[in-house]
């Protein structure tokens, strides 16, 4: 019996659980028998195939955003540069008097 | 007694107050789209904050900036070296990953009023209780490379759309500018 015989006798039975969405997207034609063939291979339907790809990027991305690499000399000026005594930007002070002058702070975030 | 006046613009948090649908920076639809749909979300999460600058009507967004934590990871200094950093191998940061401003506002100097908010926040977080040894920006392009770099950031070299400013320029910045005791 194939696997989606069994879903739909199983959702007539009973609701299921959680909910479910839907994305439609149109794409190349020939980039779409390519998704399919990949996703033959790996034994995968095309469906969770896609969507694990989708998730491997989200995580991926995560990652980066969480976890900064640096190459060799990057590692050595960055730690140099947070030890060091840096001195402020001209124009960024230039800047902050402005900020100064007209820009009044209301409920920051850091003191809720 | 009648309330205070407000001065206007002010920052403050992005709320449901805000007409976020209507802010666009007419440039990168990435920036555009995060806060129309994302921005509320990641607050809701507490994954990043995002302060918004509003003009009179108290509802028009002229900016918006995202801040977030991450971590700079260290793995490659030396023993001596890693004895003077707050946490090894992932020193904790600030990352500014998003600033933009209303295409109707460019050009007027609010981008730099976003960074020194930006700085202040990521500064306060950090004196009261999220460690943080620099300010971290993603640089969309090189228009955006460039501005950071005019405002004192340093790029990477191996990664150019990345910039950094360390937290004791940050306090420094602050202070000589009277906006930190």
């Amino acid at each position: 019996m194939r696997p989606s015989t069994i879903d739909k006798r199983a959702s007539r039975q009973r609701p299921a659980v959680a909910a479910t969405a839907r994305i439609d997207m149109r794409l190349d034609p020939n980039e779409k028998k390519e998704i399919i063939a990949a996703a033959a291979e790996s034994g995968e339907s095309t469906a969770s195939f896609v969507l694990q790809a989708v998730r491997n990027e989200i995580q991926r991305r995560r990652r980066e955003r969480e976890i900064i690499e640096l190459s060799l000399r990057d590692q050595r000026e960055f730690v140099q540069a947070i030890l060091g005594s840096p001195e402020p930007n001209a124009n960024l002070l230039a800047a902050a008097r402005v900020y100064h002058d007209r820009i009044v702070r209301v409920q920051s975030t850091s003191h809720k | 007694m009648a309330p205070p006046a407000l001065l206007f613009p002010y920052f403050e948090p992005l709320g449901k107050q805000h007409n976020r649908a209507a802010f666009s920076c007419a440039k990168h639809p990435s920036l555009d789209t995060f806060l129309h749909t994302q921005a509320l979300q990641e607050m809701k999460r507490l994954y990043s904050a995002t302060r918004v600058l509003v003009a009179s009507d108290g509802r028009t967004i002229i900016g918006y900036y995202s801040l977030s934590s991450t971590s700079v990871l260290l793995d490659r200094m030396p023993p001596k070296i890693v004895a003077k950093l707050p946490r090894y191998p992932g020193v904790p940061a600030t990352l500014l990953a998003r600033l933009a401003v209303d295409h109707r506002y460019q050009r007027q100097g609010k981008g730099p009023l976003l960074l020194v908010d930006a700085l202040l926040e990521a500064y306060s977080a950090a004196v009261r209780s999220v460690a943080s040894a620099a300010v971290i920006v993603d640089a969309i392009d090189d228009a955006a490379g460039g501005f950071y770099q005019r405002y004192g950031f340093v790029p990477f070299h191996d990664r150019p759309d990345q910039l950094f400013m360390p937290m004791r320029e940050v306090r420094a910045f602050l202070r000589q500018a009277k906006l930190v005791p």
